[in-house]
């Protein structure tokens, strides 16, 4: 009976958020209150994926969505935002019937790397897809290791465990669990480097034991070829790999046999869609197909938005404060190209909770923008003032830098003064702020 | 003078190497020479050739790491700071001068000792100390301490509510200087960073003006304040 309730308040609540546009969290909690352990008592399809890690958990679950649509299959699926147990309650009950089975062939649930272990206390995921962890907002979720030991108790008995190899903090996972694991990886190309380049190396110790870690090549960070000096911990050969990569191009190679162009240029992007190929290969889904679907996938937010100031035409880059690996991609992309101005806005830390702490700008690769070819660098927001701190260290011209404690005096000196291409990155939590004071596009 | 930073691979959680690079410049604009040597843990170092030794934040197990291989300084260290010579460690740095952590020996130079709980503390903060002034920042830490009273460096003028383990942040012996404050807390922080300056001037500091680190701290303390 309890169920039943829970099940027709949580449709009745999500009819009623959506009428008034209200998030998809709501009627999930709404539903836990009346019966906290629904999702225990709902019969789901035998196909579970579930996706986790820092970063492109959105991007890989809706890649995974695109090759089910192409296979014919019926899914529901989740994403940022809703990937907490509450969201993901909203999905699954608003997709259930009265008498709580499941309608569609798959549940596809992106998971909040912290709160992984709430959600899969009730649900077995067939596939884990466990993509990278990352330096991510660390006031708030903690350091890497702690959020690993977190994704540990989230693991199930019976998952199979799809695992970024390259990627030693999330592969060390592997020696504390008997699951069965396919591993995905890049393999050795022109983009690899000897040495760590970014500002600090999560990868310098053994996640294992501590000792020192051998490094043939790192694709980006931590993410590369490696071998503990001490304890036998290393990179597992990938079950599908990326063979071959042509940024340049933006073109790929999926195990030496499919060719691939990627609808957004990024190392980033080839690996997520490594693991929704991955994961489709262990449905048994059509190679082919799948990589039919993959070229050139369009991710919603994969979209480059772009906006105008007097006249004149800004890109808008987005990447997250407190989180090192979205700032240095974006840094490197901007200073790929000639001739630019880039405008950052720091202003709220987090949208979410509050925080003053700007350790995280030390973490960031700003060294990157230290180039002739970036002739201007305007700051604002709150945090200016740290953030010219870090720039001045990163050996940056300061006569190139200008800041402005509120964006409308930086868009305003964009209109009157700047000329070259226009970049502006900032984070979720402060793009409204830059968007009331411009033309979208 | 030289300055040793220890475990900057290990101990580097929070962009805590912010500390250094931004002292070496600030010494270095009081006219003093100052070079930089960086150890791993599986490197050994004379600490009689120092004049100030730092170490920063790290994860739990990192910590860990970081003692077995500071243990064995533990007499030499004793002897250190019994000198007068300057070590400062910040986040979960500070944690290895006392007694114990979890019942392991530490470095046993602050009578305080350290538990690990099951909750993660985590928040911005105000402290302060008279000759210091107001200091701002961020504490990220999940162990409780014990001791340490006398030795205390800053008092709590705001906190987060939960982390009640004392009254008191921080410690200071002679010129052994802990806190839990994550990251570049002398970065924020200018009038810190002069104290700690300071320390190595002979006679009166050269006034040096350093706006970006003013404005930075200024915002922090207002943004901070409106919270109280
Ligand atoms: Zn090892």
């Amino acid at each position: 009976m309890r169920k039943f309730l829970s099940i027709i308040v949580c449709k009745l609540a999500k009819w009623i958020c959506g009428y008034f546009g209200r998030g998809s969290s709501f009627p999930g909690q709404v539903a836990l209150k009346i019966c906290p352990d629904i999702l225990s008592r709902v019969k789901l399809p035998e196909t579970v994926i579930a996706v986790t890690g820092s970063n492109g958990k959105t991007s890989t679950v809706e890649m995974i969505h695109g090759i089910l649509e192409a296979a014919g299959l019926s899914y529901a699926y989740n994403y940022e935002g809703s990937n907490q147990i509450e969201g993901v309650t909203t999905l699954v009950l608003s997709n259930c019937s009265l008498n709580g089975v499941f309608r569609k062939d798959v549940l596809l649930i992106e998971a909040d790397e912290r709160y992984a272990k709430y959600i899969f206390k009730y649900i077995t995921p067939k596939y884990y897809v466990i993509n990278n962890l990352y330096r991510d907002q660390m006031t708030r979720n903690g350091h890497p290791e702690y959020v690993l030991s977190d994704i540990a108790k989230s693991i199930r008995e019976g998952s199979k465990l799809v695992i970024n190899c390259d990627d030693p903090l999330v592969s060390s996972l592997s020696r504390r669990f008997d699951n069965e694991v396919v591993w995905f990886g890049m393999e050795d190309n022109q983009y690899v480097s000897e040495t760590c380049t970014s500002v600090y190396d999560d990868g310098f110790y053994c996640p294992v034991c501590h000792k020192k870690m051998i490094y043939e090549y790192r694709q980006f960070a931590h993410v590369g070829k490696y071998e503990c000096s001490s304890c036998g911990f290393k990179r597992q050969d990938p079950d599908h790999a990326i063979t071959s990569i042509d940024l340049e191009e933006g073109r790929i190679t999926i195990d030496d046999r499919y060719d691939l162009h990627l609808a957004f240029n990024s190392i980033y992007n080839a690996y997520n869609l490594l693991a929704a190929f991955t994961v489709g290969c262990e449905m048994g889904l059509d190679e082919e197909l799948m990589c039919e679907t993959l070229n050139d996938y369009l991710i919603r937010n994969g979209r480059i938005k772009s906006f105008l100031i007097n006249g004149k035409k800004g890109t808008l880059l987005i990447s997250k404060h407190e989180n090192t690996v979205s700032y240095d991609r974006n840094l490197e992309y901007v200073a790929s190209k000639e001739d630019v101005t880039l405008l950052m806005i720091i202003d709220d830390i987090s949208r979410k909770y509050f925080t003053s702490d700007t350790s995280w700008l030390w973490d960031i690769r700003f060294e990157i923008l230290n180039k002739e070819s970036v002739r201007q660098i305007l700051v604002a927001g709150k945090y200016i003032d740290d953030v010219a701190i870090r720039l001045e260290y990163a050996g940056i011209d300061m006569e190139k830098v200008k800041t402005f404690r509120y964006t409308k005096d930086a868009v305003e000196y964009i209109g009157e003064n700047v000329e070259g291409q226009l970049y502006a990155l900032t984070c979720f939590s402060d793009e409204a702020k830059l968007l009331k004071e411009v033309v979208v596009e | 003078m030289r300055i040793l930073h220890l475990y900057p691979n290990l101990m580097n959680l929070y962009g805590d190497y912010g500390n250094i690079v931004l002292l070496k410049k600030h010494l270095e604009d009081q006219g003093i020479e100052v070079v930089v040597d960086k150890r791993e843990v599986y490197e050994s170092f004379d600490p009689d050739l120092y004049d100030l030794i730092y170490m920063g934040s790290g994860t739990e197990n990192a910590q860990k790491v970081a003692l077995e291989a500071l243990n064995k300084y533990r007499y030499y260290l004793k002897k250190y700071v019994e000198e007068g010579k300057v070590i400062l460690f910040t986040g979960n740095a500070m944690e290895l001068a006392g007694n114990t952590i979890d019942g392991q020996k530490a470095l046993g130079l602050i009578d305080m000792d350290v538990v690990t709980s099951e909750k993660r503390y985590t928040g911005d903060v105000i402290v302060n100390n008279e000759e210091i002034g107001e200091v701002v920042g961020f504490i990220n830490r999940s162990t409780l301490l014990k001791g340490g009273e006398k030795e205390k460096l800053f008092t709590y003028e705001f906190r987060y509510e939960g982390l009640v383990d004392n009254d008191y942040e921080g410690y200071r012996y002679k010129n052994l200087f802990g806190t839990h404050i994550i990251g570049p807390v002398l970065v924020k922080n200018p009038n810190f960073m002069a104290y700690i300056v300071s320390l190595f001037v002979e006679g009166k500091m050269k006034e040096v003006s350093y706006p970006y680190e003013e404005g930075a701290y200024e915002t922090t303390l207002s943004e901070l304040k409106k919270r109280k």
